[in-house]
């Protein structure tokens, strides 16, 4: 029988009418017992008898008992580091050679790297120059340097012993040794022709940007180097930001009639570039070919890393005012976008942002690399936290990291465990395009300095030491162990004022610092996976390519445990399939694992 | 026993004097009864005769176009024939010749709501009450009468949809374009106005609120809507260039704050101001926050996309998948093309293990922002392109809305 069917007795629906009445008076009256019950939904209704909506039946005790859970107790030990470049002997200031015409490219550049160009262990620093914007390319400009490190004490260019002179109007840098013969090699990316020196381990470079056809004279940006069809040798990805001359640029200004640096959809985007490495010396640029390919694309900002657990390298691109790529590797290297589909192309509100730089860590210890994303004035930077198999989800609102970056620009950027306590920390580089930005945070900004507390992230740079308060024109950010004492130091370019290079004071426990050298996979072990176990606790990093912005970290893997944790098991995911397991590793310390053979030890392999 | 038996069966006759009693009352009662009738004749007599010469006093004065004094007699006739239609057309016609919009209101208010025939009046209070007096809300109710007599009045539906519009009304804004729909009563910006029902940002909808706005009456709806709005154009207003952007979002969102704090001041309760902070609430991602102004929520938000859309995110981070589930549903229904939902929705679909649905549902949403910017960038909701209406069209279609795909699609090729 229908419900509407259903017709009571005449006497039966005045008795159902009594007591709907009664049930409605009982309802609206507070009752006594509910004041008892603070966790009651009743506490927080109004008294009234008028009735409520639907939604005030959703308990807050459901809500209440999600947020209100407590952060996972752990021991956190103070950040902090200490600018000592002055006393290193770096004495750099990256020139934009701005003179107020507000071009596009004097906006971006400023980019550093990390490499142990000579093997002496101790990282030497790379950092690209600007110059005049305006000037043709054979003009002479000031050249990028190359610093040599003295034991983390002091510094010395050599770039001209090293045979380097670069005088392109530089964007960024990446070092890696493409061709596995134990040198680090170096990528310099310009406005203009980008470069390729080989490091012929003699102490010099040599320019083969002609030899391996990098035709590249286009606007290049951030680069990223991984071995994406896992045959050994790296590949490279180039960001290539928009079609722009700075030599007859194109014409904006404001809504006042002054220059304006234009906005990206003023200008046309201009594809990226992929090269594989043909392993003979050579590469081939085909990017279309393998599927890394999308519409107006303005990139910045690059990784290469497994993001999907399938142990095949896939490329996250960050892409300025439009949606972001994630181009997920197939097992044969060749791609299909999906960002859309795994939920990191836009924001939580399906907006796309003017993305920079990016991070790449997993601070959730799910075991899955989250990616945490820089982006413009007024929009919050990005934490696109990775689930597993239900893709990424926008949770910066969720860990508290919306409203300390609305008012900030940011491009470089960093996730890195810099107090060894087993939670990662963010460091931004702040820093506005336009330098007559007198209002709000101004065009200098403070550079910021996040902590994971196991639930949300708390802004610690205030207690980071002074230079947290220093205004500049943050750009690129890199990471090394560059006094070798166990713990991650910066290295820090801004625009137009001096590099910092930020020694890292940290109290607590040191790191385990895992130097990689691959064998049948790359020699640089880009993409090797290390999870580490110690009690309950696991976690996972992973040696990727790219990251942060126009800049490249020392290839080194650290781990952190906090204090009273001296052993721990490792289980390596080389990239060439080859799965390593050791025991009882000692914590802290800096270890170099080489890639065993098959035969040398037990092994797993992966598909 | 004859006798007895006719006498007890009969009347017995009365003594003389009773009769007499008896007489006389009857002839009271007849003179009274007659007194009456000529009393009551009387009066009605004098009621067609006055109207009658009030009716013919109204003529002569409109031949005369005395209209001071027509209005004066055409409100006497109107007092003495409350339910016809004549004084108060007579009255009509004075007040208008008078310029006195609050006297010629007077006699359209009164006018009967009974017919087709009585909508042109209606029409005219509906005008008089959005534009010289300053009553929109009453003018709405007038619409809203007018589209009960005639489903198929056009201009009722423009007036009705333009008050929902501009007082940011968007429950009641989707409710009344799909009864327009329904009726195939409809212009293409409606849907427009539906599309675009969380960040509407209309042209002259600042002035025309700022004209609405009388200062002795304090309305809410009316306030809150302009302080809305006034958020919604400063933020419409922010160059794209880099330059001056920035400056721009920096006071765009100072004002926005000052604007929302006088609010919440004013107005704790107003539905708006909550689905504002639930918004913000969302976007900040602070649960609790959400869950309380879910709590807060009053029996008009159960027609409300917005509270759904945020219920739904509310359960999703609380885990609660088939609840997140069910309220994205509910709020698709009330708003098929909200993209912001769809991206909701999409995320949703990931958490529930269906990449390949939620790349389908994101893709939808990306579509309904693209189609969001285009419209917004139109100089009028009026000079719409037919190509953007068929966009959105398709984009109705994709969403599932197939009641304003067909007639979003039969607008854009008209357009053509």
């Amino acid at each position: 029988m229908r419900f509407s069917q259903y017709s009571p007795p005449r006497f039966g629906r005045l008795i159902l009418i009594a007591v709907l009445w009664q049930l409605g008076c009982d309802r609206s009256r507070p009752k006594e017992s509910s004041q008892s019950e603070p966790n009651s939904t009743t506490a927080v209704s109004p008294a009234k008898s008028q009735r409520k909506s639907v939604f005030a039946e959703l308990a807050l005790s459901q809500a209440s008992a999600k947020s209100a859970s407590p952060p996972v107790a752990i021991t956190r030990a103070r950040v902090a580091f200490e600018d000592v470049a002055p006393e290193c002997g770096i004495e750099f200031t990256y020139q934009n050679g701005a003179i107020g015409n507000q071009l596009m490219v004097e906006a971006t550049g400023g980019g550093c790297s990390w490499l142990d160009y000579d093997r002496d262990g101790w990282p030497d620093l790379y950092l690209v120059q600007g110059g005049d914007p305006t000037k043709p390319e054979n003009a002479e400009q000031p050249v990028d340097v190359l610093y040599r490190n003295y034991e983390g004490t002091s510094f010395e260019n050599i770039a001209p012993a090293a045979r380097i002179h670069e005088q392109g109007y530089g964007q960024g840098s990446s070092a890696a040794d493409f061709d596995n013969d134990g040198f680090p090699d170096l990528l310099v990316t310009n406005v203009g022709q980008s470069r390729l020196y080989h490091n012929q381990g003699d102490g010099t470079f040599r320019d083969v940007t002609d030899d391996i056809a990098l035709p590249d004279k286009l606007w290049c940006s951030s680069s990223a180097w991984g071995d994406v069809d896992r045959d050994g040798d790296l590949d490279l990805y180039v960001c290539r930001y928009c079609h722009y001359d700075p030599q007859h640029p194109k014409p904006c200004r404001d809504t006042a009639g002054n220059p304006a640096t234009c906005h990206p959809n003023q200008v046309d985007p201009e594809p990226d570039e992929f090269y594989l490495n043909l392993g003979d010396g050579r590469f081939q640029g085909c990017a279309r070919e393998r599927g890394l390919f999308g519409e107006d694309n303005r990139a910045l900002g690059v990784v290469i890393a497994d993001l999907n657990n399938d142990r095949w390298p896939d490329i996250y691109v960050c892409n300025d005012t439009t949606s972001n790529f994630l181009f997920v590797n197939d097992g044969r290297a060749k791609f299909s976008e999906e960002a859309v589909l795994r939920g990191c192309a836009v924001n939580v509100e399906g907006l796309p942002q003017a993305s920079m730089g990016i991070a790449c860590g997993d601070f959730d210890r799910n075991g899955w690399l989250d990616l945490y994303l820089t982006h413009f004035t007024n929009e919050w930077n990005t934490l696109y936290a990775n689930l597993g198999p239900q893709g990424f989800a926008d949770q910066t609102a969720l860990v508290n990291l919306v409203v300390p970056t609305l008012p900030m620009l940011a491009f470089g950027t960093t996730m890195r465990d810099f107090n060894a306590d087993g939670w990662q920390e963010l460091y931004v580089a702040n820093g506005h395009i336009n330098s007559r930005r007198e209002e709000g945070t101004g065009y200098e900004q403070p550079p910021q300095l996040f902590s994971f507390n196991g639930r949300t992230w708390d802004e610690i740079g205030f207690d980071a030491g002074p230079f947290f308060i220093r205004r500049q024109v943050g750009r690129g950010v890199a990471v090394a162990d560059m006094d070798r004492d166990g713990r991650l130091d910066l290295i820090v370019v801004p625009q137009n004022s001096p590099t910092a290079l930020l020694r890292n004071t940290s109290e607590g426990s040191r790191a385990l610092l895992l130097d990689l050298v691959g064998r049948a996979s790359n020699r640089q072990a880009i993409g090797t996976r290390v999870t580490a176990t110690s009690g309950s606790v696991t976690q996972m990093v992973e040696l990727v390519g790219g990251a942060g912005y126009c800049s490249a970290d020392e290839p080194v893997l650290s781990l952190g445990f906090g204090l009273g944790v001296d052993r721990v098991d490792l289980r390596i995911d080389w990239p060439s399939g080859l799965i390593q397991t050791l025991t009882n590793v000692a914590v802290p310390q800096r270890k170099q694992i080489i890639e065993p053979f098959a035969d040398d030890i037990l092994l797993t392999r992966t598909p | 026993m004859n006798d007895l038996i006719s006498h007890s069966a009969g009347s017995i006759p009365l003594p003389v004097h009773k009769r007499t009693v008896w007489l006389r009352l009857w002839r009271w009662l007849a003179v009274l009864i007659a007194t009456v009738i000529a009393i009551v004749g009387m009066y009605f007599g004098r009621q067609a005769f006055l109207a009658r010469h009030l009716e013919a006093e109204c003529r002569r004065l409109e031949a005369a176009r005395d209209w001071p004094r027509l209005l004066i007699t055409a409100q006497e006739w109107h007092r003495h024939q409350p339910h016809r239609r004549e004084p108060l057309k007579a009255g009509v016609t004075a007040g208008k010749a008078l310029r006195q919009p609050a006297s010629t209101a007077a006699f359209l208010r009164a006018w009967p709501k009974e017919s087709a025939d009585d909508v042109p009046w209606l029409s005219m209070l509906a005008e008089l009450q959005l534009d010289l007096l300053r009553q929109p809300i009453e003018g709405a109710e007038t619409c809203r009468e007018m589209i009960r007599l005639v489903p198929q009045d056009l201009s009722a539906r423009q007036r009705l949809i333009f008050f929902d519009a501009v007082t940011m009304q968007p429950a009641a804004l989707l409710k009344d374009v799909r009864d327009a729909a329904q009726s195939a009563c409809d212009l293409p910006e409606f849907y427009v106005y539906a599309f675009l029902v969380d960040g509407l940002r209309l042209n002259n909808a600042l002035e025309r609120l700022q004209r609405w706005t009388t200062p002795t009456r304090r309305q809410e709806l009316l306030m809150v809507a302009y302080a809305m709005h006034s958020a919604r154009v400063l933020e419409g207003s922010i160059p794209s260039i880099e330059e001056g952007r920035a400056t721009a979002l920096r006071r765009s969102q100072e004002q926005r704050t000052d604007y929302m704090q006088q609010l919440h001041t004013m107005f704790p309760e107003n539905h708006e101001v909550l689905a504002y902070d639930l918004e913000q609430a969302v976007q900040a991602g602070q649960s609790l926050k959400v869950a309380e102004c879910l709590t807060r929520a009053k029996p008009v938000a159960d027609r409300d996309h917005r509270f759904w859309r945020a219920r739904g995110w509310l359960l999703m981070r609380t885990g609660d998948l088939a609840g997140a589930g069910a309220a994205f549903r509910e709020a698709l229904v009330l708003h098929p093309m909200d993209w912001r939902l769809l991206h909701f929705q999409a995320d949703w679909d990931r958490r529930s293990g269906n990449l390949a649905k939620a790349e389908v549902t994101q893709r939808l949403a990306s579509r309904g922002r693209g189609l969001e910017s285009e419209l917004l960038a139109a100089p009028n909701v009026r000079l719409i392109p037919a190509e953007s209406l068929h966009r959105l069209a398709d984009f109705a279609r994709d969403c599932g809305d197939a009641l304003f795909a067909e007639r979003i699609r039969h607008h854009a090729n008209v357009a053509h």
